[in-house]
């Protein structure tokens, strides 16, 4: 048996082995009690082995999936296009309400020499002061109504 | 592919309409929105925008002011803007000093729209103007007359 091994191992180094020669090696190679000489190789021929089955799982799975292509059913695709619709009007929602909530000036902001204000009471305080800028603008009137009739 | 390109462009398309449905609402169809798109963010200019929740008390939904220290091409802009925006008005009163107006109270009201807007203007003594533009309900009404028109 050992010499019949040697044999083997020396065609397949010097790649003139037969698959089912090497099938015979790795076999062989699988065992437990193994001459001494031998151990080196067990590496090798384990290797090959775990190859030899991992390309046929790979092999089988490449079948599967080259047989018939698989179609995404016509519920799951009915499902998707609601999920985006919803997910589009979520984040509308989102949009629209967002200033409302999570800002602390509730939406409400004012311009100063080119500078964004947000603090609530400066920006009440700057409205209130152009506010002010037009009530005042009635006096004029008061003014010429009093004028007139003096 | 086809099927994500169409949802992709619903989905850019919705997000644009929301976004920028409120700013085309404000304003819509006044030309004194250019005043304030113009020399909102300007240096020398203030411009405050409040919105409904701190306009509760006046019942208005939306108030728009800016001051802006004028020149001849701006005074010219708002005068004509104004002149344009005031033929939609129900009520004017004015001021028109050497055929400027100074002062002015314009309300607008279009029958189709639950919304009723003002604007209103004053030319300051400090080379200063105030532009303010303002919607509300109609329930705006009374208060907006009491707070600035004297009868």
């Amino acid at each position: 048996m050992k010499k019949e091994i040697q044999q083997l191992l020396d065609h397949y180094f010097e790649g003139l082995t037969s698959a089912e020669e090497e099938k015979a090696l790795r076999r062989y190679f699988a065992e437990e009690d193994l001459p001494e000489e031998l151990k080196p190789l067990i590496p090798l021929f384990r290797f090959m082995d775990d190859e030899a089955t991992a390309l046929a799982v790979l092999n089988e799975v490449r079948q599967e999936s080259n047989g018939s292509p698989r179609r995404t059913p016509f519920i799951l695709r009915r499902l998707r296009t609601v999920a985006a619709v919803a997910a589009v009007l979520l984040m509308g929602i989102l949009l629209v309400t967002r200033p409302e909530k999570s800002s602390p000036t509730n939406g409400s902001y004012a311009w100063v020499d080119g500078k964004q204000v947000t603090d609530p009471v400066a920006v009440q305080r700057h409205a209130e002061q152009s506010l002010g800028r037009v009530i005042s603008g009635q006096d004029l009137m008061e003014e010429q109504l009093n004028f007139v009739l003096e | 592919m086809k099927k994500m390109n169409h949802l992709l462009r619903l989905f850019v398309a919705s997000l644009l309409l929301l976004l920028f449905a409120p700013g085309l609402h404000a304003q819509e169809g006044l030309q004194i929105g250019a005043i304030f798109e113009k020399y909102g963010k300007q240096k020398g200019s203030t411009m405050v925008v409040l919105s409904s929740k701190a306009l509760h008390n006046y019942r208005l939904d939306l108030y728009k002011g800016i001051t802006l220290k004028y020149n001849e091409k701006m005074l010219d802009e708002i005068q004509h803007y104004l002149e344009l925006d005031k033929k939609q008005a129900r009520q004017i009163k004015e001021v028109i000093s050497n055929g400027i107006i100074t002062s002015g109270y314009y309300q607008l009201t279009d029958e189709e729209s639950p919304l009723n807007r003002y604007i209103l203007f004053k030319m300051g003594d400090d080379g200063t103007a105030t532009l303010i533009y303002m919607e509300g309900g109609k329930e705006s009404e009374e208060l907006v007359n009491k707070l600035f028109i004297k009868n």
